[in-house]
């Protein structure tokens, strides 16, 4: 059975951004990194706090009640609040939350708060205990399951370890104009590919840097906006949302076959075909993602995405903008608030207000996120 | 005080790995478990110990440079069985390639037996 694509019929957009800059771990409260990113989206969209009626605030590593106890500093107010952690996807998965309850009527105006840091002394992550043990305990990390994939592309494709390489130094030419980016230098091809190795094919500067950092995005629905008076040439309407857990797929790149699946359904939803995209917000940790996941959107053949990024096809300006923020390569990925990164870089550009990193004419925007479990989260948001 | 289980199991020469069959849908699973099947949701009575060849070919590989505890570089490997089963563990091999036949192996480091990859004619030498 299909799933029933609430958006359709009620219509929820996102009016207000903010961003705490990504970067290294510092001594920076995730109060303070939390809070900034709030206040800046409700001045983006010219409203006040008691305006926002639920919150839902992603993060993986700072632990139980941080949403709760970071929200009682903006005042009294009847928000209803809930912490939602989905691994890399716990941002996403806020922002779907959000979303879904102004599609539902439960609130009209919600916001999804992304805030992370990295706490010492605390686990890397995974369940406490499934007691599943298996051959390669220990010995495969995140950066060598990619690095896996990357050897395999390779292998399939021919594609080379400089073409790989070219997803990071097009990724850090973004970063470099986005004054959030926890990377925000321009980096040549011999500077990707110098070492530090960190496994096979990939380098340092091609896999994400993980700090910390916040990202805030506020969705209301039609009547809230006539309310609060916001301006409709800045609202940027959500056309689906849709979310998916890996199934058993011994035949195939289960990654790959992941993020295809979720991304159709959200496209399928919305009815946008992948050629129509003019941006893409990704989930690039490692450069050789980008790759996987642009052939399993649809916005090239299998085998042809890094024939893509060499001819400048996913640069801004491009075919389609991928990752002009930056991506999880160079704006960086503090883990809760990536994925509401993602849909603040994507309103910015479907505003036209993205600057010198703005993707000419730019009217539809995807953004992609998948966690460890594994989970994808996708979203497609359109200008109206 | 129960022995811990190995993931492998030697039989004349020949080692094997130890996964689980699900009764309903005939999917090899691997690591064993005894919570419910991945492919068809069958639930944990359905599965049952399954010793399979560990012997496939190289679905990829990697070396890894950096690690937080280990003792780098290490190959591992992501092999793909006769059961269907991608399997992934230590890979010793010089040059790796895609596609290449692959064998499990056990070799003592530490005075601790692991399981390795190999590559079936470093066997026999
Ligand atoms: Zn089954």
């Amino acid at each position: 059975m299909a799933k029933k694509n609430i958006l359709k019929d009620r219509s929820v957009y996102a009016i207000g951004i903010g961003l705490h800059p990504y970067q290294r771990a510092s001594d920076v409260t995730y109060v303070t990194l939390g809070l900034t990113a709030v206040r800046a989206a409700l001045s983006d969209a010219q409203i006040k706090w008691t305006d926002v009626e639920t919150a839902f605030v992603g993060n993986a590593r700072i632990g139980m009640a941080a949403g709760s106890t970071m929200l009682r500093y903006l005042g009294p107010s009847d928000v209803s609040v809930a912490q939602v952690e989905n691994a890399s996807a716990s941002g996403s998965t806020a922002f779907r939350q959000a979303v879904h309850d102004v599609a539902s009527g439960v609130a009209e105006v919600s916001i999804a708060i992304g805030v992370d840091k990295p706490v010492e002394g605390a686990g890397r992550g995974g369940p406490i205990n499934a007691k599943v043990r298996s051959l390669d305990e220990g010995l495969v990390v995140p950066f060598s399951h990619f690095a896996m994939l990357a050897e395999r592309y390779m292998a399939d494709t021919g594609a080379t370890i400089e073409q790989i390489a070219k997803v990071a130094v097009k990724n850090h030419a973004n970063g470099a104009r986005n004054p959030f980016a926890q990377r925000q230098k321009a980096r040549t091809l011999e500077e990707v590919l110098a070492p530090p190795q960190i496994s096979g094919a990939l380098t340092r500067l091609q896999c994400t840097p993980v700090g910390e950092g916040a990202a805030a995005t506020i969705v209301a629905s039609e009547d809230a906006i006539e309310r609060l008076g916001i301006d409709w040439q800045r609202a940027i309407r959500v056309t689906a949302s849709a979310s998916r857990l890996q199934e058993f797929t011994p035949d195939e790149n289960a990654d790959a076959a992941l993020t295809r699946k979720t991304t159709l359904e959200a496209l399928d939803a919305a009815a946008v075909d992948p050629r129509d995209l003019d941006v893409i917000e990704l989930h690039d940790a490692f450069s050789i993602e980008e790759l996987l996941y642009a052939e399993a959107i649809g916005l090239c053949g299998e085998g042809e995405a890094a024939a893509c990024v060499e001819r400048g096809d996913f640069d801004i300006g491009g075919r389609h903008a991928i990752s002009p923020s930056g991506g999880l390569l160079a704006m960086g990925h503090p883990i809760g608030p990536t994925g509401v990164g993602q849909v603040c870089e994507i309103v910015r550009q479907l505003r036209n207000e993205a600057g010198d990193r703005q993707h000419p004419d730019a009217k539809i925007g995807l953004a992609h996120m998948v966690g460890v479990g594994a989970v994808c989260v996708v979203h497609v948001l359109e200008r109206t | 005080m129960s022995e811990k289980r190995e993931l492998w199991v030697e039989q004349s020469g020949v080692i094997f790995l130890r996964g689980v069959k699900c009764d309903r849908c005939g999917s090899v699973l691997f690591p064993p478990q005894a919570y419910g099947c991945e492919a068809c949701g069958a639930d944990e009575t359905h599965l049952r110990e399954f010793l399979f060849p560990s012997s496939g070919t190289l679905n990829s590989f990697t070396t890894v440079h950096v690690h937080p505890k280990l003792e780098t570089p290490y190959k591992v490997a992501e092999v793909k069985t006769e059961a269907r089963q991608l399997v992934r563990g230590r890979l010793e091999h010089e040059h790796p390639s895609v596609g290449e036949a692959v064998m499990g192996a056990v070799e003592v480091i530490d005075g601790t037996p692991q399981f390795i990859f190999v590559v079936p004619s470093e066997v026999e030498a």
